[in-house]
């Protein structure tokens, strides 16, 4: 069974120094985010004008993927549709089969992370070599990514270290992270060198010109890609624009949002395959058109993966990213994730304050913490939210809607906690005590106090 | 025609029943006073080197002492590579190549694959030499896209400094996986 954002969250933060380290690293690339943005005069315009292009896109997007997928075809590249995530691997299954290969290079994709793609190809015998840095190191320790821009952001370089020597016969306690990457970059260029088919994510799908863009800072997906001679790209129906020159407002809204970088290092344009090679694009639709249909939730297709909320949230920053259990954590993930399973994932409109950060950077301005609201009133009149929570809100409403209940119940409880504090403040019965001290209980009330007073 | 391709844009069509339209309008973006020293500015701060030259020569001449310090030297200029095998591409240590627009705003290069010799090149050389010539400087992004028509060629890149990372404890480290260095040429 998989366990709560909460209880995932408390063995996070059992390690208090990691925590804090965790906390100001994540601080540190939002204040770089923000000096970014300030550089820009028009930075506000261009968030307008992106998240106007996005809702447009969404508005028209069956024509607009018709179109993309008529002008990818005249430039010769093929394209599958899949409904899931199932369908899509096995799309990549049969492509990989047809040309008979066994091993595939990947650069980053949430989307596959999503659709589960690694552990499935396993299971058929395929090698899958991750080669975006924290997603190689995070792959060799068998475990997820915590972040979408940073997979790796809850290691150390320690820990680094350990997972190099043991799998990449890195020197023992050498720490150095720039000794880290040039292990990694020797082993990752000997795999792009062999690769045979490279599989890449998509960043933009341009309708007008059949072109995809992808984005990376190490050169990982070009390697990859044009070592190969099949390129496979996976993207959401969602990852659409409608002109190339839509990609301006897109791309200088990206990095910056994502690292306070003025743009990512490669933005790599792919229109045609090489004569003799292939190109082809996988259209996954996984639960998107259920979220377009709800006008709640419509909005948080706008995304376009920053991880800005991710950043600046300081329930992400203290509690992880493992803790969210889902492919995409943080802020916009706990709005997409129960759309694919709300069973599953009901905890994760829980884990936000609400304090609304995430909104005011998302370079696309969807407003995340209005759709956590939201979620978690559905998910509560659908039955998904936790029992102690329905339990003290049907309580708590009854409480306040009868004014002589609600002021024995408060004379009951200053009365329960000068005498027994520690059954309020019990971190058994209610989380909310851990790592908290309650306050000293008045002898009275206001009401009280005001009755004596007011004369 | 799949299943899927017909399941996915019914869903969307049945969602999409109830849609207001939003205008798109163009925005006034950033214009500095002086695009080339800005260029240089932003690239020298992502971790390039940037060397204004009066003539190609220059470069060349350049090229020559790598050449006999023993060094692997690629002159896409001069169309160089047509012989290359995969291995050798993965082999070359300096590679020299055209760029065309360049931004300001963000020291990004624009590479068409017409410039590049072979597509894996400017990835897969250990230094990436870019020849940019000063007139080809734009203010912005949006001034860029103006100027670029994707279906000129099957494949292009905005290259923006040399390939880095920071995913281990964010201490960034300039060379990744692609080249370890970048050096612009101004013209």
């Amino acid at each position: 069974m998989t366990l709560s954002h909460a209880e995932n969250a408390s063995k996070f933060i059992a390690d208090e120094s990691r925590t804090d380290w965790h906390n100001d690293t994540l601080w540190f690339i939002r204040s770089k985010r923000d000096k970014a943005a300030h550089n820009l005069p028009e930075w506000e315009l261009l968030r307008d004008k992106a998240s106007a292009i996005k809702e447009n896109t969404l508005n028209h997007l069956s024509d607009y993927l018709i179109e993309f997928e008529k002008n990818a075809l005249s430039n010769g590249i093929k394209i599958h549709w899949a409904s899931d995530g199932h369908e899509h691997n096995q799309i990549l299954l049969s492509i990989l089969k047809k040309n008979g290969i066994t091993k595939m290079v990947k650069s980053k994709s949430m989307l596959t992370e999503e659709c589960h793609l690694n552990e499935f190809l396993e299971k058929n015998n395929i090698k899958v070599v991750d080669t975006d840095l924290g997603e190689r190191i995070v792959q060799l320790r068998n475990e997820m990514p915590s972040h979408i821009v940073l997979p790796a952001i809850h290691l150390k370089k320690e820990d680094v270290s350990i997972t190099f020597e043991k799998h990449l016969d890195a020197e023992k306690g050498n720490h150095n992270p720039v000794y880290l990457t040039r292990v990694a970059r020797k082993e990752l260029r000997s795999h792009f060198f062999q690769s045979e088919v490279a599989l890449t994510g998509v960043n933009f799908a341009v309708a007008e010109t059949g072109s995809i863009v992808v984005c990376t800072n190490e050169g990982n997906a070009d390697l990859g890609v044009h070592s190969a001679n099949v390129h496979i790209a996976s993207m959401g129906i969602e990852k659409v624009i409608p002109k190339a020159k839509h990609l301006s407002v897109f791309l200088r809204l990206l990095a910056r949002s994502a690292t306070g970088q003025p743009v990512t290092t490669y933005n790599s344009h792919f229109t045609k395959p090489l004569p003799g090679k292939e190109l082809h694009v996988i259209i996954v639709d996984n639960g998107r058109t259920r979220q377009l249909a709800q006008p709640d939730f419509r909005g948080s297709l706008k995304c376009i993966r920053c991880a800005a909320c991710f950043n600046t949230c300081p329930v992400y920053r203290r509690s992880g990213g493992h803790s969210y259990h889902t492919a995409v954590a943080g802020p916009i993930g706990s709005i997409l994730s129960p759309n694919i399973d709300k069973k599953k994932n009901a905890d994760l409109p829980f884990a936000s304050t609400l304090c609304g950060s995430c909104t005011n950077v998302c370079p696309v301005k969807i407003d995340i913490h209005n759709q956590l609201w939201k979620w978690r009133q559905q998910l509560m009149k659908e039955g998904y939210g936790p029992v102690s929570k329905s339990i003290s809100m049907k309580g708590m409403a009854w409480v306040l809607s009868n004014p002589s209940i609600y002021r024995f119940a408060g004379k009951f409880a200053r009365l329960v906690m000068r005498l027994i504090p520690s059954m309020l403040g019990n971190k058994y019965f209610n989380p909310w005590y851990k790592q908290r001290e309650m306050p000293a209980p008045p002898k009275e009330s206001f009401r009280e106090w005001y009755l004596k007073n007011k004369n | 025609m799949s299943e899927a391709r017909i399941k996915i844009l019914n869903a969307i069509q049945m969602a999409n029943t109830e849609i207001s339209d939003v205008e798109l309008q163009d925005i006034e973006a950033i214009r500095y006073l002086n695009k080339t020293q800005q260029f240089i500015q932003i690239l020298e701060s992502i971790g390039a080197v940037v060397k204004p030259v009066e003539a190609l020569d220059e470069v060349i001449s350049y090229l020559d002492e790598q050449i006999a310090e023993g060094k692997k030297v690629v002159n896409v200029l001069k169309d160089e590579l047509i012989n290359l095998s995969k291995e050798s591409l993965y082999d070359v240590d300096l590679a020299l190549m055209k760029g065309g627009i360049a931004v300001a705003e963000n020291g990004a290069v624009w590479m068409s694959e017409l410039n590049m010799g072979s597509r894996v090149l400017p990835f897969s050389c250990q230094h990436l030499l870019l020849l940019v010539e000063e007139k080809n400087i734009v203010d912005n992004m949006h001034d860029a896209y103006e100027k670029i028509n994707l279906n000129d060629s099957g494949y292009g890149v905005f290259i923006a400094g040399p390939s880095k990372t920071a995913d281990i404890e964010q201490s960034l480290v300039i060379g990744a996986h692609g080249p370890i260095d970048l050096t612009v040429f101004l013209i």
